[in-house]
């Protein structure tokens, strides 16, 4: 008997006696939150094959078995400790789990649920009869849409609420495990990007003046992450021109339930004009009509349909020699009312990368519900990268304009001593 | 005849009061103790002026005798002037560099394209008009001083719009990169001086012509001579102290060597 | 004054030992004083990961100043107290049983939530079956709320201060003698 095993005997029998007595009262009263429930898994795998051949990561305890399993590339979870008291355990389900205050906060927690349940079920009655109101009976078109919608957001927050206190839905969620078709799971996620990320990315847009430079405003409700390959891309950081002549993929959690039709539009407000003195704007990459929902998050923007949603395809973004750095900015804009837009009326229009967003934005009527940024500068693979894109200002580089002085002033010397 | 007389240890007493007494409480029943002696043993006699001259003055007051005398070294306390202030004012056209405010603390913020100096002094970031403003958006309290390309703008700029920037730059052809020719070479041309080294393949090839004036290897193989005719250096141990000692010791004479040496220079110039 | 080792302290701590001998935790002052003074040989396993991040979280006024890099001093202080053999340990748990201390948690939360809403309605209920009672006298009466307006007078009643007979303190059980039904208010001269 290894160490471990037999530090973990006396727990395991205290453990096994409880279990005993206790399950029996425990598996009448208990029952799994959600219809959903865990599926236990079969022990099949391991009654087909020894242990010593296909060891369980979970159970595995003597150090041979362990290596051969890393040698494998799975790690065993746990302590050792841990997985020699699982394998004698009875392995119960955790909400059946012999604990009297446990069971007790359990059972509180449940008629609360069915509270919420039947709540719902009547919100759903009076919202169903409140549309099928005409619009006299309701006392006007305002009035009616108003109730409406301030039923319809109280259902979903009942809806919230009778998963909320469930473990069984924290210990998914935190797994990420979690079904974003449900709304617990995107409230959970939803209160977790705000707790950080969110925070991270409006410092960044904000701090490096994208907001006013493209956009006048833009309250991000969507998460975005970017990945170059397999790389992915924090908010503003420096991306080699190598890595990024490959238009990015996108990763964009929505928080509500349904589909969205989103524009997606890469603009840099910081491309060098020694004319006039100033920078232009370049739109690196624009398609519409891409639709978005809580489950399906990722977006190609190399593969999305050229005949159908690209409007201008990806220009990898390149920065003269000496030019300060470039902002690329990714903006999610939400289509108004998720109607498609019309692709050849833009396509056709749409020609030119130097618009500016905010036209875009005005003409099209769309809404920014996310954003991300990344920059570029010059490095060591930008020339070959200009090369092969065919930039014409490869060859140039850009230096500081000498500043005139300001011409000396005499003073008057008689106000001198 | 007889009252100078009596009067006298009441003055010695009047005396004693006078250093020690300073509030009007103690002054008055002082009074009243001498007015209740007097009234009771000479019920006719009037206040003596002396008494109440003496008794009355107790509230200090300084007169010019003291302070109005000139401080030998007043300008030791009182010193000169550190030039603080606008130095540029609001509409004067600056240039990168040109500083605006001086100032002990910031009592003004640098704006849209200033900066604030290691002693809160402000300065322009670009060439442009100074302003100076309140921004509320911004900060409720500051004040704040920028710099605008127009004349006619107007700070701060609202809070949506586009910053205004410029480039400031001229775009010049690239410069070619220099191809080494020794261990270091250094090239002049049109771009500045160039340092480069030279390239490994040639330094491996052979002695060649090299700064110095001579055929010769490459310095980073003169830096392995050693290791290529296998020397072996001893390895360092810290707790061998004898071989410390040892050169310690050399160092040390060393050091006395070069000391008398210099000494030796020093009488032989003289 | 002999000091133990930080293991057997810990020990002591944990089981409540009385110790005389105990070391006491060394003063705050002190241990700024040292950790003023050390200069930072090496950069911790965070500031590592800081500065292999993409993104530097160091001031820039400090990483100016600085030539290396330097934990901060107040991040040494908290690790310091944190760790040690006198703190008492946090409380860890293993994943269920955290589960189990939320979910217990919870239904704490939820409870007390329940109570002070039916506390809250109990509250609403009673005003206004009062309200109710006075519109009934107001208009039910038949006496043109005659009635009513009397009953609204607030003459002859307690409006600044009560008789210290009425100060009765508050307790679990009614009164020995119960009510004093011969009380008369007291005349006032």
């Amino acid at each position: 008997m290894a160490h471990c095993e037999r530090a973990s005997k006396p727990l395991l029998q205290c453990l096994r006696n409880t279990y005993s007595r206790g399950i029996a009262g425990a598996q009448l009263q208990t029952r799994a939150f959600q219809s959903t429930a865990s599926v236990r898994e079969p022990e099949a795998e391991t009654t087909n094959q020894p242990f010593h051949k296909a060891p369980d990561p979970s159970l595995v305890t003597s150090p041979r078995l362990e290596r051969r399993l890393l040698r494998q590339g799975t790690a065993p979870i746990g302590s050792r400790r841990r997985r020699a008291a699982l394998q004698d355990s009875a392995n119960i389900p955790f909400e059946q789990l012999p604990y009297q205050c446990f069971q007790e906060a359990r059972k509180v927690l449940l008629a609360d649920r069915e509270e919420k349940l039947k709540e719902i079920e009547t919100m759903r009655q009076r919202l169903a009869r409140q549309e099928s109101l005409s619009v006299e009976e309701a006392g006007g078109e305002k009035a009616k849409k108003s109730r409406v919608t301030a039923m319809q957001l109280h259902l979903e927050r009942l809806k919230i609420l009778a998963d909320i206190n469930d473990p069984l839905v924290k210990r998914n969620f935190e797994d990420g495990e979690g079904d974003m078709s449900k709304p617990i799971y995107r409230f959970l996620a939803d209160r977790k990007w705000r707790e950080y990320r969110r925070k991270i990315l409006v410092q960044r847009i904000t701090q490096m003046k994208v907001i006013p430079d493209v956009l006048p405003h833009c309250d991000p409700v969507v998460d975005t992450r970017m990945y170059f390959g397999k790389r992915q891309v924090q908010a503003g950081e420096f991306v080699e021109a190598r890595a990024s002549t490959s238009a990015p993929k996108l990763d964009i959690q929505i928080f509500e339930g349904g589909e969205k039709l989103v524009t997606i539009a890469i603009v840099d407000p910081d491309i060098p004009n020694v004319e006039a003195n100033s920078f232009d704007y370049k739109t690196h990459f624009l398609a519409v009509n891409v639709p978005i929902s809580a489950t399906s998050t990722k977006v190609d923007l190399s593969k999305l349909l050229e005949d159908s949603q690209v409007v201008l395809p990806w220009l990898p973004p390149v920065a003269q020699k000496g030019s300060p750095y470039h902002r690329l900015s990714v903006f999610i804009m939400e289509q108004k009312n998720s109607r498609p837009l019309n692709f050849e009326a833009i396509k056709a229009k749409e020609t030119s990368r130097d618009v500016t967003l905010r036209t875009l934005q005005a003409s099209y009527h769309l809404k920014a519900i996310g954003a991300h940024l990344f920059r570029t500068q010059w490095d060591d693979t930008t020339l070959e990268v200009m090369k092969e894109i065919g930039f014409n200002g490869a060859n140039v580089e850009l230096r500081r304009a000498r500043v005139e002085p300001l011409p000396y002033k005499r003073r008057n010397p008689s106000s001198f001593r | 005849m007889f009252k100078p007389r009596v009067l006298a240890p009441l003055r010695a007493l009047e005396r004693a009061f006078t250093p020690t007494i300073r509030s009007t409480n103690a002054l008055s029943q002082s009074q009243s103790v001498l007015r209740t002696l007097s009234a009771s043993t000479f019920p006719k006699t009037t206040p003596t002026p002396s008494l109440s001259r003496t008794l009355l003055p107790f509230s200090q007051v300084r007169y010019a005798s003291h302070a109005s005398q000139g401080t030998a070294n007043r300008h030791s306390r009182d010193p000169a002037g550190k030039r603080l202030g606008a130095k540029r004012s609001g509409g004067e056209y600056v240039v990168p560099g040109c500083i605006i405010f001086r100032q002990r603390g910031s009592k003004w913020f640098p704006g849209e394209n200033c900066a604030m100096g290691r002693d809160h002094t402000i300065y322009a970031t670009q060439a442009g008009y100074v302003q100076y403003y309140l921004d509320p958006l911004k900060h409720s309290e500051r004040r704040f001083i920028g710099v605008v390309f127009n004349k006619d703008e107007k700070l701060p700029h609202p809070r949506n719009a586009p910053s205004r920037r410029k480039l400031n730059m001229v775009s010049v052809p690239m410069a070619e990169k220099v191809v080494g020719q020794s261990d270091l070479v250094a090239s002049v041309d049109e771009n500045g001086v160039q340092v480069s080294d030279v390239a490994a393949v040639d330094a491996q090839s052979g002695p060649q012509w090299r700064p110095g004036y001579m055929y010769r290897d490459a310095n980073w193989q003169i830096g392995r001579a050693a290791e290529a005719a296998g020397i072996t250096a001893m390895p360092y141990d810290r707790r061998n102290r004898w071989l410390a000692w040892r050169k310690r010791e050399q160092r040390a004479e060393r050091a006395a060597q070069m000391k008398s040496l210099k000494g030796k220079k020093k009488t032989s110039k003289k | 004054m002999k000091s133990l080792s930080p293991a057997l302290a810990s020990l002591a701590n944990v089981f409540r030992v009385p110790m005389s001998m105990a070391p006491a935790r060394p003063s705050v002052s002190r241990v700024c004083h040292e950790t003023l003074n050390r200069q930072q040989q090496k950069p911790g396993p965070v500031t590592a990961a800081l500065q292999s991040a993409s993104f530097s979280t160091t001031g820039a006024m400090a990483k100016r100043k600085s030539g290396g890099s330097t934990t901060d001093k107040r991040i040494t202080m908290i690790r310091y107290f944190l760790h040690h053999p006198l703190t008492p340990r946090p409380l860890r748990f293993s994943r269920n049983r955290y589960l189990r201390h939320w979910t217990i948690h919870r239904a704490w939360q939820l409870f007390q939530a329940q109570q002070r809403r039916k506390q809250e309605l109990e509250l609403m209920r009673q005003y206004q079956s009062m309200q109710e009672a006075c519109e009934e006298l107001r208009t039910g009466a038949g006496d043109g709320g005659k009635l009513f307006r009397v009953s609204m007078n607030k003459k002859g009643i307690f409006t600044d201060m009560f008789p210290i007979e009425y100060a009765r303190m508050q307790t679990e059980t009614p009164p020995a003698e119960g009510w004093n039904y011969d009380w008369k208010k007291p005349e006032r001269k």
